[in-house]
């Protein structure tokens, strides 16, 4: 009886946890994520997950000729200061944060039609025994008419 | 005892169902093996993320191409009484919003207002709570002569929307709306082709839809068990066969930082070849997928 009751407390809090953990990504991402786009127009599409230490995402998105786009990448303080690249589709690095900026966004003009992938990292940095931080971790792409 | 376990199996479905909810659902969880092949340096990649461009950026690649306002293009917002279905009312909002941004383009103020109306009452009968969808009507209505303000507004609203229904569990009719704006707007596209002299730069960048379609298919994979979205992912897969005849070789990127004016910009050139018939033949399945929707 100890047991069952251990496993109801048991699974009814983690799933509680991480349905909290989500509910509290969408309001971070409204609330701080999108004023970062300003002046740019967002595209409408939100991307929005819960990550842990080391785990990637990754944004596939085709970037049109002769617009200006600002990509942002925020995330909730507790999983640290997040890194992204961006490749084009042959893989080759286009941008990478932690040599260019300490900004959480970047502003480029595409001057063709073009696939880019913008990859992020969430930074290990704790030691292996210690408890694994989550956070909400949110990619928004805005553009700007020439 | 009994109890107990229908108790914890209680438990478990609500917590499940209620962050099933929220969860963002244009995420490929599973897909990890795509993701290592896309970027062998990557050890695990935990999300991918398909955005598909805004029918706001796709419609501008007609004004580029100079050619004049032709509404027999658009889809009448009086026939937005018609859609009754959930998949109706998705693909038409996104129709519609490809609607607006060509009319927005064409500082088309009186259609503009008339089609965001159509997208407002399609919005409100998909259930998306007015504070989400809605007030932007208002703020439309003070702002028509401001054809910057109305792209904020249209933005506004479809981000609106994206949100809602991914926090509630509707992320397949989210990408439903998406695709409706990108047909419509390729729509547009091929049709004004069509009627204009050779326009290289507008078939070139028909022809660019190609990087487009394979995101859009990326989104909607997403949605597999859902039969409307297998629906459309059938006929963008036989788009997608026709756009594999076009030919697209880029130049290497170099990236310079324009300290003046504080950008960077990302150089490159795409050299394209798209011949007459496989032209026709995306106008037509363009089309085709279009009809069926409207």
């Amino acid at each position: 009886m100890k047991k069952i009751l251990f496993t109801l407390l048991t699974v009814s809090l983690l799933l509680g946890s991480t349905f909290q953990a989500q509910a509290q990504c969408k309001k971070f991402t409204k609330k701080v994520c999108l004023p970062t786009l300003q002046p740019y127009t967002y595209n409408g599409q939100l991307n929005s997950a819960i990550l842990g230490e080391g785990d990637v995402a990754e944004l596939l998105l085709t970037f049109h000729k002769d617009y200006k786009y600002r990509i942002s990448v925020c995330s909730q303080e507790m999983i640290g200061d997040l890194q992204f690249k961006i490749f084009d589709t042959k893989k080759n690095l286009i941008f990478d944060k932690a040599k260019n900026t300490d900004k959480s966004y970047w502003d480029f003009l595409a001057k063709s039609t073009q696939q880019l992938i913008i990859q992020v990292t969430v930074p290990e940095e704790v030691p292996k025994n210690a408890v694994l931080k989550t956070g909400c971790v949110t990619i928004l792409v805005g553009f700007l008419e020439e | 005892m009994k109890a107990l376990y229908l108790l914890i199996f209680g438990v478990i479905i609500i917590f499940t169902s209620c962050n099933n909810a929220t969860e963002s659902p244009d995420v490929l969880v599973e897909n990890i093996e795509e993701a290592s092949l896309s970027n062998p340096n990557v050890k695990t990649v935990k999300e991918i993320f398909y955005n598909v461009p805004s029918p706001m950026e796709i419609s501008s690649m007609l004004t580029k191409a100079e050619v004049s306002y032709n509404p027999e293009f658009l889809n009448s917002f009086k026939k937005v009484s018609k859609y009754t279905t959930m998949e109706e009312m998705a693909t038409n909002l996104g129709i519609y919003g490809a609607d607006l941004s060509y009319n927005r383009l064409y500082d088309q103020i009186q259609e503009s207002v008339n089609y965001f109306s159509a997208i407002k009452k399609l919005s409100d009968n998909l259930g998306i709570p007015q504070d989400q969808g809605g007030n932007a009507a208002e703020r439309l209505e003070s702002n028509l002569e401001n054809r910057d303000s109305l792209l904020n507004i249209i933005s506004q609203t479809y981000s609106n929307t994206d949100q809602y229904l991914k926090q509630n569990d509707r992320g397949s009719t989210a990408a439903l709306i998406i695709m409706g704006g990108w047909i419509e707007a390729l729509y547009i596209a091929t049709q004004i082709s069509t009627q204009t002299e050779k326009n290289q730069s507008l078939l070139n960048s028909i022809a660019e839809q190609k990087f487009s379609l394979q995101n859009l298919i990326g989104l909607l994979s997403n949605y597999k068990d859902d039969e409307t979205v297998v629906k459309y992912l059938d006929q963008l897969n036989n788009l997608n066969v026709v756009y594999d005849k076009v030919e697209i070789e880029q130049s290497k990127n170099t990236v310079t930082t324009d300290t003046l004016k504080g950008i960077t910009i990302i150089d490159n050139t795409n050299s394209i070849i798209i011949d007459e018939e496989t032209f026709v033949e995306i106008m037509t399945i363009v089309s085709d997928i279009r009809n069926s929707i409207i």
